[in-house]
């Protein structure tokens, strides 16, 4: 069996006292050339687990290995300065009196042949090649993004942490860097971990994608299982939007309001008396109502290629259904609505 | 702030920090045990006799007065520069900070030799016309003359820095909501000024009260003059010691205000670039003449005329014979022990500023605190006490160049601090740890990173302090080694004699010395005169 890169378990920090943890039993993996996202909503502590595995924090608890070695623990703590821990700060933090080169050779002794031809072959994989002697307030918010990723790169760290290092970008810039940071990523065979608010990225970023609540990992996998299968309550409504309608058991079948799903179509999280049957809006379908309806259309989106339609249930409860743009059901029109997941649903406990 | 050194390192902080703390508290401590260590009904009786209340009233009014005048010219001189279309704007809005280069003594040495009683130029020139004896330009009106046209920068500076930073769309919202322009000035931007005119006239009042030089020859019994004639030529130093902590008590408290009002100021939002640009500026007409008579004429009286009175006299003195060579002795003295301050408060500050943002809390703001109190401290004060704690517990260190350092720093360390923290404190702490995490190591992220990114602010500090300790009379006089001139002293004792010519000559070479200082560091960093406050 491999090592893991980095190790995290049940790491805690706390800021201050009295206050709840900032990281709170804190237990994670990171694999060879891997690349995983860590979601979760402002103040969820994610930034706080990349100060601590950078060593810029110092946990309460918790033991941190890199490589199978232990850096951090209640009696080991190695400084920042010698983890070999490559960290991309969210406002990048350029050296703004040195030059691109200079910044890039920062954490390199550049009077060395081989150091300095490291530094071109870096700045020509950020596509840096010809700006080496501008400064960073010369550049574009593009640019200084790929300089602050070549400084880390260059030292090659053994694992490479990158906190929201695209938020400050406007949206068309960030599509396309996120796609350059993969390739760069992948091309130079750094682990990383890259964390964000912006689900978008974490899903095309991540080989694996966690997702943090309050300090805790809640949960973490390939993120089309995430989104498909969330194991919380927390998780399905965050990387929403995520409609909830009771589910009741009825001998092999389940009922809900619109109609009944073979049990084995279900995974019941939890131990409880009552459920609610998490529905996207690709889950459901409705037409308008020939007979009897389940609900009425209340709002069209219409999102380019697709409608999204809100339904209000006869219950009055509201769910979602994605359809062809062909088909269009102005507000008002009574509808029947179906369940048609093609694939496995999930039910949680009942709040 | 940043949690980066280990233990080890914050006691070493600690230590030092607590070593300054002690350098600068101890002289004024002993100098209250000094004043309140005689029996109480001493204390009363200095308290309640005549001349303590004659000298307080001199101090308290002689700052009032200088105030009032200072805002008298402060506030024209700010409108004119800001707010109207005054020709030769840029060149006059220099030309109204210049006076704070010149020192006092060299002012009151102008007016004595050009207008005093008897053998200035006035009354050279009037004697043919039978006048002797012209009036007396000694006491009150003389040093409140001086003193303003001096130390008004104080005030002119923040005044001329908050009319820039108004935000002219907060007078037309107000007019906009119905209120004529004088209502709108009253209600909104007056108040906006309040900070700074507070702020800048405490700091007027301050500079009044430790001021030596211009009282001192201008024979005014504010405190300072009073405690050196007493300590000078009295055998007991007893009210010397108990007039300086009543001085040290009125100076603390008005640094307290000021300090109350500078917070206000920093809480106050400016006006971004688009909206000063839009700024309307009045246009003066015809007033253009007597505009620029007023600017001319506190040109005039503030660097011509002494320029022109120290010439005059030297001009006299070389064809009479009586000039002395040129002064290399007190000039090299000069810029020895200033560029020596210099560089000590700067090896001071360096560590107490990393301790001080080291420490955001507690001890840090202690530290912090307890060095700004320098401020607080007239020079003739510092003097006074480090001469009577050196004799009784130092006699090692009694007339040496260490103590006269030593006089310096507890005075000038706060010049070299304030932006030596301030820039530390801006500086962005993702940056240490960027370094940090590339490898980087404390002794490679303070020479690469941090020492290029405050060089500047290193740099104004020290010539603060140097051009500060140039100028530096009182503690010079009661600190220096037996025999120890520089060229403030010179000038002093010079005038206080009545050698014109050779007062002249000092003050000539004062100013020419700390103009090309100016200069030469004008030319190396352009950038520079942007952060200097003199």
């Amino acid at each position: 069996m491999t090592v893991p890169v980095l190790e995290l378990s049940s790491l805690t920090k706390r800021y201050k006292p009295g206050e709840p943890p900032a990281v709170h039993d804190f237990n994670f993996q990171l694999n060879d050339s891997e690349i995983v996202t860590l979601l979760g909503p402002s103040g969820c502590g994610k930034t706080t687990v990349l100060r601590l595995i950078s060593g810029l924090e110092r946990p309460d608890r918790g033991e941190i290995k890199l490589q199978g070695k232990i850096i951090s623990d209640q009696v080991d703590f190695i400084i920042p300065e010698q983890r070999d821990i490559g960290l991309v700060f969210q406002d990048l933090a350029l050296f703004p009196h040195l030059t691109v080169r200079e910044n890039v050779c920062f954490g390199l002794d550049c009077s060395r042949a081989e150091a300095s031809s490291r530094v071109e072959s870096v700045l020509e994989l950020v596509g840096l090649e010809g700006r080496e002697s501008c400064y960073p307030e010369q550049l574009s918010g593009g640019q200084r993004q790929r300089v602050a990723l070549a400084r880390s790169l260059v030292t090659r760290p053994r694992v490479l942490l990158l906190d929201e290092p695209l938020s400050n970008l406007e949206e068309e810039l960030r599509q396309k860097m996120r796609s350059d940071i993969r390739k760069i990523l992948k091309e130079s065979d750094t682990p990383a971990i890259f964390v964000t608010h912006d689900q978008e990225e974490a899903l095309y970023l991540g080989d694996r994608m966690g997702i943090m609540r309050s300090g805790r990992l809640e949960q973490i996998g390939a993120p089309e299982e995430v989104v498909i299968k969330p194991e919380t309550r927390f998780v399905a409504e965050f990387l929403g939007p995520t409609d909830f309608v009771p589910v009741t058991l009825e001998g092999k079948a389940a009922r809900t309001e619109i109609g009944k799903l073979p049990l084995q179509m279900i995974d019941f999280k939890g131990e409880a008396e009552e459920y609610d049957l998490m529905l996207r809006a690709d889950d459901v379908l409705i037409r308008e109502a020939e007979g009897k309806a389940d609900g009425v259309v209340e709002e069209d989106e219409f999102l380019g290629g697709l409608f999204r339609y809100r339904v209000r249930l006869s219950s009055g409860r509201r769910v979602h259904s994605l359809l062809h743009h062909s088909r269009l059901l102005p507000g008002g029109t009574p509808v029947e609505v179906k369940i048609d997941p093609g694939h496995e649903l999930v039910a949680f406990p009942r709040r | 702030m940043w949690k980066r050194f280990d233990v080890s390192w914050w006691t070493l902080g600690a230590i030092f920090s607590l070593g300054v703390a002690v350098l600068i508290l101890a002289p004024v401590f002993y100098l209250s045990v000094r004043a309140l260590g005689v029996s109480p009904a001493v204390i009363a009786e200095t308290i309640t006799s005549p001349e303590t209340a004659r000298v307080l009233l001199n101090s308290v009014g002689l700052a009032v007065a200088v105030v009032i005048f200072s805002s008298f010219l402060s506030f024209p001189l700010a409108i004119l520069i800001t707010k109207t279309d005054l020709r030769f704007r840029r060149f006059w809005e220099v030309a109204a900070a210049m006076p704070l280069v010149v020192p006092s003594y060299i002012g009151a040495f102008a007016l004595i030799a050009f207008a005093g009683p008897r053998g200035s130029i006035l009354q050279r020139w009037l004697a043919p016309l039978g006048v002797t004896e012209l009036p007396s330009i000694y006491g009150w009106g003389g040093a409140v003359i001086v003193i303003t046209l001096f130390t008004y920068p104080f005030l002119y500076l923040p005044l001329n820095a908050a009319f820039k930073s108004l935000d002219p769309r907060m007078f037309e919202a107000a007019r906009t909501l119905g209120k004529n322009k004088l209502t709108a000035f009253f209600k909104v931007v007056f108040p906006y000024l309040v900070p700074a005119l507070g702020a800048g006239s405490l700091l007027v009042a301050l500079y009044t009260l430790s001021d030596f030089g211009a009282v001192s020859l201008l024979q005014f019994d504010s405190f300072t003059r009073v405690i050196y004639v007493e300590y000078r030529f009295s055998f007991d130093r007893h009210l010397a010691a108990f007039y300086s902590l009543l001085l040290v008590v009125l100076t603390l408290f008005i640094l307290l205000l000021e300090n109350w009002f500078r917070n206000q100021l920093g809480s106050r939002r400016t006006a971004d670039v688009d909206a000063r640009l839009k700024t309307e500026r009045y246009s003066l007409g015809l007033l253009q003449i007597p505009a620029q008579l007023f600017m001319s004429l506190i040109f005039s009286l503030t660097i011509l005329l002494p320029v022109a009175v120290s010439g005059y006299w030297v001009w006299r003195g070389y064809f009479s014979g009586m000039l002395p060579g040129f002064p290399w002795q007190a000039t090299v003295n000069s810029l020895g022990v200033a560029l020596l301050a210099g560089i000590v408060c700067l090896l001071i500050s360096l560590p107490l500023a990393y301790f001080i943002n080291l420490n955001s809390g507690g001890l840090g703001k202690l530290t912090d605190r307890l060095a700004y109190i320098g401020y607080a401290l007239p020079g003739l004060v510092v003097g006074l006490a480090l001469i009577f704690l050196s004799i009784s517990h130092f006699p090692l260190l009694y007339q040496t160049f260490a103590l006269l350092i030593i006089g310096y720093t507890i005075r000038f360390l706060p010049l070299q601090l304030e932006p030596t923290v301030n820039s530390l404190a801006n500086l962005n702490r993702r940056l240490f740890e960027a370094a940090r995490t590339l490898g980087r190591g404390e002794i490679l992220i303070f020479s690469k990173i941090v020492l290029p990114l405050i060089r500047a602010s290193l740099l104004s500090g020290l010539v603060l302090v140097f051009l500060s300790t140039m100028k530096e009379l009182p503690a010079t006089l009661l600190l220096r080694p037996t025999g120890f001139n520089t060229l403030a002293t010179r000038i002093w004792e010079s005038t206080e004699e009545a050698f014109f010519a050779r007062a002249g000559l000092h003050g000539l070479v004062l100013i020419g010395v700390t103009l090309l200082v100016v200069g030469i560091i004008f030319y190396l960093n352009p950038d520079f005169i942007e952060e200097e406050k003199v």
